[in-house]
């Protein structure tokens, strides 16, 4: 095998390849990274068995200066073909894999040797060849992301709630996640997808990962789902991702359909005063913040205390504030997350009672996107 | 309380908010979580069940569980498993346990939330502020190792219970080769139910199925140094070398065994019975009864001779002063050339 490629093109694509490399795997060969090469092109694989990515530089395209000498394949060790690609003088560089898998990559003066591994022993890549698949707009798909792996649990003793759930029905996407601390909701109505039917929940680190390839050159992307595997196209970038097996829990029972208290706060105002008093319930051993509700005087007041430190008490402001008197204690991490999720809006918050999870939603969208967060008992 | 008390008071709806399950019996404690799981059903399992290990997570992840409502459902279910701040270990950990916030935690617990503490341990550390509050606030399960007649009536409660039948011999055979533990007896009976086609599960079946531990050869070659055969003595301890035994390992073994050879034969010639033996030594009392069968064939000063001839090896084994393969060969063909 032997090319020569335009480097700052070559590792564009590198760096969305080795987001799928870890050097935690059970398989050695895993911690390379495969190199294929045909007269169509030089094709990027990395994977880690639960995501895998797979990554083509067209020959066609302008910006690679990809001069095809000899097709071929190789498997490389990631992080170190990685560091010297990175560090090569110039833009241009050639790959040579000569007889025992032996490489040189050389860049000007430079040249270098490394010891490579027959890409023949590199695991297959999952074959998705679902006939329907949807497609997204990739900003969409971002910011459905962004907004419900924040909620995602990072408990592997429940490995269901590690993902998100993905309902795709009569033209509806839903997508939940819960740590059962907290929850985030998204809907988002499709068009033309009258017969797609999927339920299936994708693990919030294959999305994590996912949402960083899909950059701003990225306009759509495909979505292919098989029995334990889900496939995202994204332009020259294929993303492939193991399912989570099992039921996730019915979540739909969990979202209070009434309230008894109703605040409405510009969304990065009440985020500001959060902030403010977090920086002591951090100090403090249980991260807990209180806030209390007075409807009938109109006051809203946030407190925060470290037994070692002292404590924080703040009048919020508000738009508008109804119902019955409410004194209640929560995480402020989770709300931290839940406002940052909306952006510049405005937020109402909903409460039921001091000890059952209130709700959050967007002022101007209220049914397409809710954040639940359970509260926390004090004593 | 016993397992079989909490069992009943779960399924009456009783269910305290702090429980400390104290005790190494694997069988006993897998019975615990079981009954404790059968709170919730499946749909609530996902959601308000968690496990913290407190070798791996913080304490403080599970005092947040176990503070926050329930999401849906009634309560909240949290095990806290290897809770090393209630023993007198210190392993060295990365991470920092909040033990003040647990003493806040018993003071006022949530009532919608069962917070479940396994000590796999024989005893808490009594000095300590946390255990003496644990014991007194919360609802303590004794999942303590059986021993003695408690194994043999659970062992019959248990295979009738599934409605098989075994004879004494078979039984005796069992627990031997389990080592009187109770956790490994129900491993080994699992083999032996699916065995037992006619629902009788006989000797031969025992011998076939479960498999003789360390303990169980050691016992044989106890056996073989006693009555000086020294070709079947050193056999099978090469076969226990193969098997990747280390020399120490054995040594210590056959010395322990020896010092209650030792101790019964001394115990039982002041009149002692083997019940009163079970008791004072603490051990089953199917080893005593062996124990027993033993020394009546053997006299005081080749026990003696056996036990200070192991003794002088241990010394020289931790030492360095000799081959620790070869001291046992040595010590077996002394020992044979002794006259009783």
């Amino acid at each position: 095998m032997k090319f020569t490629i335009s480097r700052s093109r070559f590792i564009k694509t590198l760096n969305d390849v080795q987001r799928a490399i870890s050097n935690k795997v059970t398989i050695p060969i895993l911690t390379g990274l495969k190199l294929e090469l045909t007269h169509n092109g030089l094709t990027l694989t990395g994977s880690d068995a639960d995501i895998s990515i797979e990554a083509i530089i067209d020959v066609n395209d302008p910006d690679a200066q990809l001069v095809i000498a000899e097709t071929g394949n190789i498997v490389l060790p990631a992080r170190f073909f990685g560091e010297i690609v990175k560090k090569l003088p110039n833009n241009l560089m050639t790959i040579i894999v000569e007889e025992g898998f032996q490489t040189t990559i050389t860049s000007g003066p430079a040249s270098f040797n490394i010891n490579g591994l027959d890409a023949n022993s590199y695991p297959r890549l999952p074959e998705v060849n679902a006939a329907q698949k949807l497609t997204l707009s990739a900003d969409i798909l971002k910011q459905v992301i962004s907004q419900t792996v924040i909620a995602v649990s990072n408990q592997e003793s429940r490995p269901i709630l590690t993902g998100v759930h993905l309902k795709v029905n009569d033209q509806l996407l839903s997508a939940v996640a819960t740590d059962s601390h907290r929850l985030s909701q998204r809907k988002l109505t499709l068009e033309n997808t009258q017969n797609l039917e999927y339920d299936v929940i994708i693990p919030g680190k294959s999305l994590t990962e996912l949402a960083k390839i899909l950059t701003e050159d990225i306009e759509e992307v495909d979505l292919r789902i098989t029995e334990n595997q889900v496939l995202f196209t994204a332009g020259t970038i294929q993303f492939y991702s193991r399912l989570l097996e099992g039921t996730y829990p019915d979540t739909d029972r969990l979202i209070p359909t009434e309230s008894t208290t109703q605040v409405e706060f510009e969304s990065n105002v009440l985020l500001a005063s959060i902030e403010r008093a977090s920086l002591l319930s951090h100090a403090s051993q249980n991260n807990v913040v209180r806030l209390v509700f007075e409807p009938a005087d109109q006051v809203a007041t946030i407190y925060s205390n470290s037994p070692e430190l002292g404590n924080v008490e703040e009048a919020l402001k508000f738009e508008n504030l109804s119902g019955e008197r409410l004194d209640i204690s929560f995480n402020p991490d989770y709300m931290k997350d839940a406002l940052r999720s909306f952006g510049q809006t405005n937020v109402k918050v909903a409460f039921t009672s001091a000890l059952r999870p209130f709700t959050l939603v967007p002022s101007e969208d209220d049914d397409n996107f809710i954040q639940l967060i359970t509260p926390v008992r004090t004593f | 309380m016993k397992v079989s008390e909490l069992q009943k008071s779960l399924k009456k709806g009783d269910v305290q908010p702090v429980y400390l399950v104290l005790g190494q019996e694997d069988y006993l404690i897998q019975q615990v979580k079981t009954a404790f799981m059968a709170l919730l059903d499946d749909a609530e399992r996902a959601m308000n069940f968690a496990s913290y290990d407190m070798t791996v997570d913080p304490l403080g992840a599970a005092l947040d569980d176990g503070t926050s409502v329930p999401f849906f459902g009634d309560r909240r279910l949290v095990f806290v498993t290897q809770p090393f701040f209630l023993t007198s270990e210190t392993p060295k950990l990365p991470i920092t346990h909040d033990i003040a916030g647990l003493e806040a935690y018993l003071a006022h617990p949530l009532p919608t939330t069962v917070f479940v503490l396994f000590a796999k341990v024989a005893k808490l550390d009594g000095r300590k502020k946390i255990s003496k509050q644990l014991q007194k606030q919360a609802t303590v399960i004794d999942v303590q190792k059986l021993n003695g007649r408690d194994v043999d009536q659970q062992l019959m409660h248990l295979i009738q219970t599934k409605g098989y039948d075994i004879d004494a011999a078979s039984r005796e055979l069992l627990v031997q080769r389990s080592d009187g533990d109770f956790s490994a007896i129900v491993a080994n009976l699992q083999k032996l139910f699916l065995a037992a086609d006619d629902k009788k599960i006989t000797k031969t079946m025992v011998a076939d199925l479960v498999s003789p531990t360390l303990e169980n050869n050691i016992f044989d070659l106890v056996d073989y140094v006693l009555h000086k055969n020294t070709q079947a003595a050193i056999m099978l301890y090469r076969d226990l070398l193969l098997n990747k035994e280390e020399p120490i390992k054995i040594n210590s073994i056959l010395l322990n065994q020896f010092r209650l050879l030792l101790q019964v034969k001394i115990l039982a010639q002041k009149g002692m019975t083997q019940g009163s033996l079970t008791e004072i030594l603490k051990i089953h009392p199917y080893r005593i009864k062996l124990a027993l069968q033993s020394v009546r064939q053997f006299s005081m000063s080749d026990l003696t001779a056996a036990f200070l001839g192991l003794q002088e090896n241990d010394y020289k084994m931790k030492s360095g002063q000799a081959d620790k393969v070869l001291l046992f060969e040595l010590f077996m063909l002394k020992f044979a050339n002794i006259r009783s």
